[in-house]
């Protein structure tokens, strides 16, 4: 047996496998005696997920030696849209396959086929942030949502007093802005002031799927350079979504 | 805009990419996976359709496709400066083949517009890793309303701009202030000689902020080095004004 892990939460877990679904059709896993890693690259290059779980974010967990294990994450979408509230999730893979099975009050099992995706190893972008802003999630997810209605891009900026989110169009425009007091505000560190506009399309897919996951999201960015968008995962874990800036 | 320059030597981008007679998968997985990277440009065989504001379509035919990484979309024949078909910045390309049919879909989504090209043949593939330069422009209109902007004395004493490229239904308004006695102005600058056609512009955009604002004292003046005998009498005619400015030099 290459490796076996239970995550406690299945519906987490769920959450965690469709945010990544949203941008990614297929990835590796690189399990190892440490924990779970996952870095890809969406196909059109404007967008990296980078996931880290440390095997103390498992209920349980063993690992004789790293293993890369290539995915379809439609197909794993697929299975774990079986996940009921209080189930786990157990996943193992051995004899040249996958199998996860979702423990509830019935076991269900399902074997996936390991794909050989080319071994590409991603490099962490190399971006200096100047902007970094610790916020609820939810506000967040709200205030793009609302973006959606009006554009294609969405704005951010900010300054040494505020953050702001807008977009624009011929439709009218908004701007919402989360100051020092405001409630949703959690950290705020601005080096120097930042404005960089992004894709609504990307944007939106990475936070309503990752606003299930954390309550709350850091967002890091620096004038016309990728945004970072840090999902804490409950014991150690974290998602990360890098996203390539739109140039005005 | 891609992640790929943040990588480092990951993935080098070329300088360009060059394929003729690609196989139809071949340019759909590089359309989709350079999109955002590189200027693209198609020659190839296709039949065009466009749906959004209006409806188009262009017959079965050789043309040039060529897609930015902001989205832009253009496609272009034989003739004229402007593309036949085109989608603007913030559009998502999307490539498929479909029973040995490439299809290329712009999409997008506001206002909804989608503009769809189906070939069966690529004749030539290039990926060009294009830049975005300084660009400087003197003399043009944009030049005059940031010049009266800064200096509104240049039109009359009190006058105070308040909106610049105001959208409205019946187009766009170069500017528009307010005069010392609180009356609405809208102003039309032309760079050169402006003709009947301009002072029947700044009559339509008066006749629309009076009837959206609901007053009716609304000044209308046109703005430019000169204008013509039958413009003149336009202005006159309507109860406009002309003011006479030169595009700024630098």
């Amino acid at each position: 047996m290459s490796f076996r892990f239970v995550f406690s939460d299945a519906r987490e877990w769920r959450y965690i496998i469709e945010s990544i679904a949203a941008l990614i059709e297929e990835a590796t896993f690189v399990v190892t005696p440490e924990g779970v890693k996952l870095r890809a690259l969406d196909p059109s290059r404007v967008a990296m997920v980078d996931l880290e779980l440390p095997s103390t974010a498992f209920e349980e967990y063993s690992c004789e030696a790293e293993t890369r294990v290539g995915v379809n994450f439609d197909d794993m979408k697929k299975i774990l849209k079986r996940c009921k509230k209080d189930d786990k999730v157990e996943y193992e893979v051995a004899g040249g396959k996958l199998k996860i099975k979702i423990i509830g009050k019935a076991t269900r099992s399902f074997v996936l086929p390991l794909i050989d995706i080319g071994a590409e190893t991603l490099p962490t972008p190399r971006v200096a942030f100047t902007a970094r802003v610790k916020l609820l999630s939810d506000a967040v997810e709200e205030a793009i949502r609302d973006a959606e209605v009006i554009a294609d891009t969405v704005k951010l900026e900010a300054s040494e007093e505020m953050f702001a989110i807008k977009a624009m169009s011929d439709k009218g425009d908004l701007e919402v802005q989360f100051g020092r007091e405001s409630g949703s505000l959690i950290e705020y560190e601005v080096t120097e002031p930042a404005v960089a506009s992004y894709s609504l399309e990307y944007m939106g897919d990475i936070v309503k799927k990752s606003a299930k996951i954390a309550d709350l999201v850091t967002i890091e960015f620096a004038t016309n350079k990728p945004v970072a968008l840090t999902f804490e995962i409950p014991l150690g874990g974290r998602l990360v979504y890098y996203l390539a800036p739109r140039m005005e | 805009m891609s992640l790929l320059e943040y990588l480092g030597g990951a993935e080098r981008i070329k300088k360009y990419e060059v394929y003729t007679e690609p196989e139809l998968e071949f340019v759909a997985k590089f359309l989709n996976t350079y999109r955002s990277t590189y200027v693209i440009v198609l020659f190839l065989a296709c039949e065009v359709n466009y749906e959004g504001r209006a409806r188009a379509s262009l017959s079965y035919g050789d043309r040039l496709l060529i897609t930015k990484p902001d989205g832009t979309l253009l496609i272009h024949e034989n003739r004229k400066r402007e593309p036949t078909i085109w989608n603007p910045p913030g559009s998502t390309l999307y490539a498929t083949v479909d029973n040995n049919i490439l299809v290329i879909k712009s999409i997008r989504r506001n206002p909804p517009e989608t503009v769809v090209v189906e070939s069966p043949c690529v004749y030539l593939l290039l990926g060009a890793r294009c830049v975005a330069g300084e660009f400087k422009l003197w003399g043009s209109e944009k030049d005059m309303v940031e010049y009266v902007f800064r200096n509104p004395s240049l039109i009359e004493e009190g006058f105070r701009p308040l909106h610049r490229e105001l959208k409205t239904l019946v187009g766009e308004i170069d500017l528009v202030g307010v005069d010392a006695r609180g009356n609405l102005v809208v102003l039309e600058f032309k760079r050169s000689t402006a003709g009947p056609e301009a002072a029947h512009q700044l009559q339509r955009y008066v006749e629309y902020i009076k009837h959206e604002r609901g007053v009716e004292n609304v000044r209308g003046i046109l703005v430019a080095p000169s204008i013509t005998p039958s413009a003149y009498r336009l202005l006159t005619k309507y109860g406009l004004e002309y003011r006479k400015l030169e595009p700024p030099r630098h």
